[in-house]
Formats: structure tokens, C-alpha cells, sequence
């Protein structure tokens, strides 16, 4: 149930702004029946998350075809030309360069980047959020990124790092697949972040879209000898906090113009 | 040589600490041109260490010396190969006579005690660590790792797989050889120390001196060992894993378990499934203070303990608030 200020919403009166099948249209209808409550002050704050989750998925898909390389953190590599890699096999953005310069080179120039499941999850979010904003904005917010999995994140994206039991799994949400006999000698493998795509599929760096019997399949093919439990989706989803982003971007007055140019 | 083997180093060894890594391989590479059964003797030293036989590996694979090369040799010669190559899995046997695992303590043991900073070589020291304290379930390196764990966290290098691998290990004594660090003057010890024992989720992290950090986790691990489980959260999965977390039904029932996993807790009749059910419905702080108040009251006595726990909730959560002695 979606509650506009303490009211019902009747879905019908946005639904009909955004094409069928897409994702806002998928999420709205999902959040829309089920029983947990979703609360918004205005449909704006609503619009917001949708078309943010729509990007989010938007950024995973581009991301699984940029040709970015799966690598464990000590085998990690840079585009040096705007990162950094650091010691333990995180990015660093460069001193003197734009981040949006260096967040859309990882989606241009993947095949020069490697890292592990849970940094391409943030660089997800970051091209989602540079999908939204104009890209002085985004510079504006983001005048230093660090990449390494869910460490340090910046405090406007830090809710994606913290996965808490969710009633609704929805398209955009970060999931993960836990394999709990993992062969101790791959514990890259011992689970795989995703963001859920519609349609049943989900994006896993270095698994790419599939579904999620492919991603059981795969992390139960890496398990140590004897094991007796498979890999599983956990009930768990993590996002960002979409209010806190609506309310840091809605005064730049810019975000309706980038959405319609 | 006689200085060396008194100071407990092999010769190769003491050239490496005394002349630095090139000169060892120039030392090295000359005994071998001249005589590659006293090379292979050289690297066969029970006293070598693991690093003097990394940073040697290329002319150890010398067909004349790898032949002579002692098992223990060529198993860790075989794991660095691994970690060069990767696609080929390590064939480890299951019992601690394995000479496999013999090996493999000698690379963690010489190896993490003067780790090089070097990416690959750090993995084969993880790949020894994961192989030992899982498929041989050997503890006898857990101190070891987690000091490696702390070493590499002072340094900036990765430690995450560490930190991993010695939670699936599912013992208590994991999370006193880390709630040692909670004394270290070392704040980037210390820091993480809290981090991974997660000392903010049991407020008891504020306002203390290391010292008495320390004292009041082992207090608490004392009064929660019962009911504790790890938990298979990691730093891959969450910016805050809950590394290890409490039972709170168990506590609440006093039903206790020495297993470390978290285990579907059964009602033995209708009476605990009742206070189950009622206890289930409860959000998490109400579900934290009733556990920690049932075991608080729990050791005074089984029949005041009995009669609270069929109290209605809001009548256990009120007493709970006051405290036994208004409750009484």
C-alpha cells in the first residue's frame, strides 16, 4: 500500500505516466499490493524512488555489457588516468579529475577495470545517480569517490551497504545470494551481490543477468568437497535512502531538467 | 653459515634479512651453477622460511634442484603455482598427518610472521590459512591469523578473505584473541577490533578505556557464550557485518547450545511454544530486553523465573524495566 501524506493512493492516477512494463510502472504496481506500507509526503518523493530504481537497473544493465572484468580485490585494476589503486585493491579517484568523467569511463572503458561483486554494485549506484543529476551536480556532491566493496561509502549512498529484511524485493533493490559451504579458498564466492532486475532476472558482476537458479548453479559448483548446503537468495535487500536523496537533490532545481532533456 | 644456524636462520635466510632479496638470489643462483644437490640441500633446511623460498621460487623449479626438493618444497612450490596460475584447485587430504598439511603450516606459520608486501604472495599465504583452519580444521593458527589480520590492517592491505575465513571457523576463542586488540594503543587496532566484534550494536563501546573495554566484551561473552552463533555476515555482504549475533529466544528460554550455528530453537511442550509465540511477536528491543532480564533472573531461581515467564508481555517488559527487586 502506498499512503501519500497518511492517504491511500490511487495508483491509476501516475501509473498511466510511464510506459507498461517499465520498471516504475512494475514497482509501483508491486508496492501498491502489498501490504507493507509505503509513506510518502507527496507523489514527488514517490516519482523520485521510481525513477531512480529505473535507473539504478538502467546502470546495472550498461554496466553488464561496458566489459568491466571480474577480479578478486589483490588482483583489481584501474584505468590510471582517473584512478587510483589502492593498496588493498580499492579505487581512488584522482586528484584534478571530475568524477562523472571517471564513473562513466568505468562504462565506457570496462575491459580496464577489474574488481570484485560489491564495488560494481556502488559503481551501479553512482552511474544511476549520474543517469538522474547534471553532471556539475553530481561533481558537486561527489568531489572524492572511493571504490572498495561497502567500505567508506559516502554518507549520501551509505544505506547500500547496510541490507536489512525487506517485505518487498523490488527492481532496483540490492539482493544477495549467500553460499554458505563455499570452498574456503575462493571466498570471493562465498556470495554474490545483484541488483534485482524485472522479469525475474537479476545483474551479478562477473555472473552477468541471469536468474536465479544460473547464480544457485553457479556459487553451489564452487563449494568445498562434502558440502550438504546450497547457495540461496537471502530475504535481505538493501537501497538507498531514496527521501534523503530526494530531499539533498530536489533544491538544485536541475533535476526535472535533466530527466526531460 | 655456524652464526646463522645459531640465531635459528638458514643460511639463505640470513643473506636475504642481512643483504636484502637480490642479493639471496645471486647467492642462491651461484650455489646452484656450481652445485644444485647443495642448492636443493639448501632450500630442504628445516630452518628455511616460507618468504626465502618464494622469492627463490623461479630457480627452485630448476629441473636439476626441484627433483631433490623435499615435499614439504614442492607442496608450497605447488600453491604459489596456484595462486600464479589460477583454475587449478589445491587437492588437500582431510587428516592432519597429510604431508600436505604439514607443509602448509610451515608456509602460514614462516610466512605470515614476515609477510612480503606483495599481492600474490599474500594470497598463498590466505590460501594456507583458508586450507588449514577449514579442511584441517586446525586452530592451532588462529592467533596467528588473527595477528596478520591486525598487521595487515595497521598496513593498509587487504585483510577482508582474513577476517572471513577466521569467523567461519564458528569458535568463541575467535572473538577473545580479537577482543585482545581492544587494549592495543595501536587506534587502528583498537578501531577494529570494535568493528568486527561489533561493540556499537551492544553499546559497549562508548566512554571506556581499552582495559575496560576488554573486560566488560569478556563479561558479556561470558553471559551470552551459550546463546551466541556466527552468523556468515562479511565485509562483501555488508558496510557493518554482524560478524556474531545472540539467540535472543534462546536466552530468553535459557535453552543454551555449545554449537556456535543458529539453530531453529524447538518448544519441548505447550507451554514454552505459548511463550514462544507471544515472545516471537515482540520487535527486537523489547525481544533484547526480555532476554537479557530472563537470564539475569534465571540464576536466582528456576520458580520466580518460571512465574515471569508467563506473565503476560507487557507485564514481563514492565518488570524487566523495574527490576527484580520492585517486581518482588
Amino acid at each position: 500500500m502506498i499512503l501519500i501524506n497518511g492517504s491511500p493512493l490511487d495508483v491509476s492516477l501516475i501509473a498511466g505516466e510511464y510506459p507498461e512494463n517499465s520498471v516504475q510502472r512494475r514497482v509501483l504496481e508491486q508496492m501498491s499490493i502489498s501490504p507493507e506500507k509505503y509513506r510518502y509526503g507527496d507523489t514527488d518523493q514517490l516519482r523520485f524512488e521510481l525513477d531512480m530504481r529505473n535507473e539504478i537497473v538502467n546502470a546495472a544493465r550498461a554496466l553488464s555489457r561496458s566489459g568491466l572484468r571480474f577480479a578478486v580485490f589483490r588482483r583489481s585494476a584501474v584505468n590510471p588516468d582517473y584512478w587510483d589503486r589502492t593498496d588493498n585493491g580499492g579505487f581512488r579517484l584522482k586528484r584534478g579529475v571530475k568524477a562523472s568523467e571517471a564513473i562513466k569511463d568505468i562504462y565506457k572503458n570496462g575491459q580496464k577495470y577489474a574488481t570484485e561483486c560489491a564495488t560494481a554494485m556502488v559503481i551501479v549506484y553512482y552511474g544511476a545517480l549520474l543517469r538522474m543529476l547534471p553532471e556539475e551536480t553530481f561533481n558537486s556532491f561527489f568531489r572524492s569517490v572511493y571504490l572498495m566493496n561497502w567500505h567508506r561509502l559516502d554518507p549520501l549512498l551509505r544505506e547500500v551497504g547496510t541490507p536489512a529484511r525487506a517485505a518487498d524485493i523490488m527492481p532496483g533493490d540490492r539482493g544477495y545470494f549467500r553460499n554458505p559451504d563455499v570452498d574456503p579458498e575462493t571466498p570471493e564466492l562465498q556470495g554474490e551481490n545483484v541488483i534485482v532486475l524485472p522479469r525475474g532476472v537479476f545483474y551479478g558482476h562477473g555472473i552477468g543477468i541471469a536468474t536465479s537458479g544460473s547464480i544457485i548453479r553457479f556459487l553451489n559448483e564452487n563449494r568445498r568437497e562434502g558440502a550438504e548446503r546450497s547457495a540461496y537468495f537471502m530475504d535481505t535487500a538493501a537501497r538507498p535512502d531514496f527521501m534523503k536523496l530526494y530531499g539533498t537533490f530536489r533544491n538544485t532545481g536541475e533535476r526535472a531538467a535533466a530527466r526531460s532533456a | 653459515m655456524t652464526f646463522s644456524r645459531r640465531s635459528g636462520l638458514s643460511y639463505l635466510d640470513s643473506v636475504r634479512l642481512r643483504a636484502g632479496e637480490d642479493r639471496c638470489r645471486a647467492v642462491f643462483r651461484d650455489i646452484l651453477r656450481r652445485n644444485p644437490r647443495r642448492a636443493a640441500a639448501m632450500l630442504n633446511d628445516r630452518l628455511l622460511s616460507f618468504p626465502c623460498l618464494y622469492i627463490l621460487r623461479g630457480q627452485a623449479m630448476d629441473a636439476r634442484v626441484y627433483k631433490l626438493l623435499s615435499l614439504r618444497d614442492k607442496i608450497a612450490l605447488r600453491t604459489i603455482e596456484q595462486v600464479k596460475k589460477p583454475g587449478e584447485k589445491a587437492k588437500c587430504g582431510r587428516e592432519k598427518s597429510d604431508p600436505a598439511h604439514s607443509a602448509l603450516k610451515w608456509v602460514f606459520v614462516t610466512g605470515s610472521a614476515n609477510e612480503i608486501p606483495e599481492d600474490d604472495y599474500e594470497e598463498v599465504i590466505d590460501k594456507a590459512a583458508a586450507a588449514l583452519l577449514i579442511t584441517y580444521k586446525d586452530k592451532d593458527i588462529l592467533k596467528g591469523t588473527a595477528d596478520l589480520i591486525f598487521r595487515r590492517g595497521r598496513e593498509g592491505r587487504n585483510n577482508h578473505d582474513l577476517i572471513w575465513l577466521l569467523f567461519q571457523v564458528r569458535d568463541a576463542e575467535v572473538l577473545k584473541l580479537i577482543a585482545q586488540r581492544l587494549r592495543s594503543p595501536d587506534r587502528c587496532d583498537a578501531d577494529l577490533a570494535c568493528e568486527l566484534l561489533n561493540l556499537d550494536e551492544k553499546g559497549l563501546d562508548y566512554g571506556k578505556s581499552g582495559e575496560e573495554l576488554h573486560s566488560a566484551f569478556i563479561r558479556w561473552l561470558e553471559e551470552n557464550d551459550p546463546y551466541l552463533y556466527f552468523t556468515d555476515e562479511s565485509f562483501q555482504y555488508s558496510s557493518k557485518p554482524a560478524f556474531s549475533a545472540v539467540d535472543m529466544e534462546r536466552k530468553y528460554l535459557h535453552k543454551g547450545l555449545r554449537t556456535y550455528e543458529k539453530e531453529p530453537l524447538v518448544p519441548e511442550d505447550d507451554d514454552e511454544a505459548g511463550c514462544l509465540e507471544v515472545f516471537r511477536q515482540l520487535g527486537d528491543g523489547e525481544q533484547r530486553a526480555l532476554s537479557e532480564y530472563s537470564h539475569s533472573i534465571h540464576a536466582d531461581g528456576a520458580g520466580y523465573w518460571r512465574r515471569w515467564l508467563h506473565l503476560p508481555p507487557e507485564e514481563q517488559l514492565r518488570a524487566a524495566a523495574a527490576g527484580r527487586e520492585v517486581y518482588l
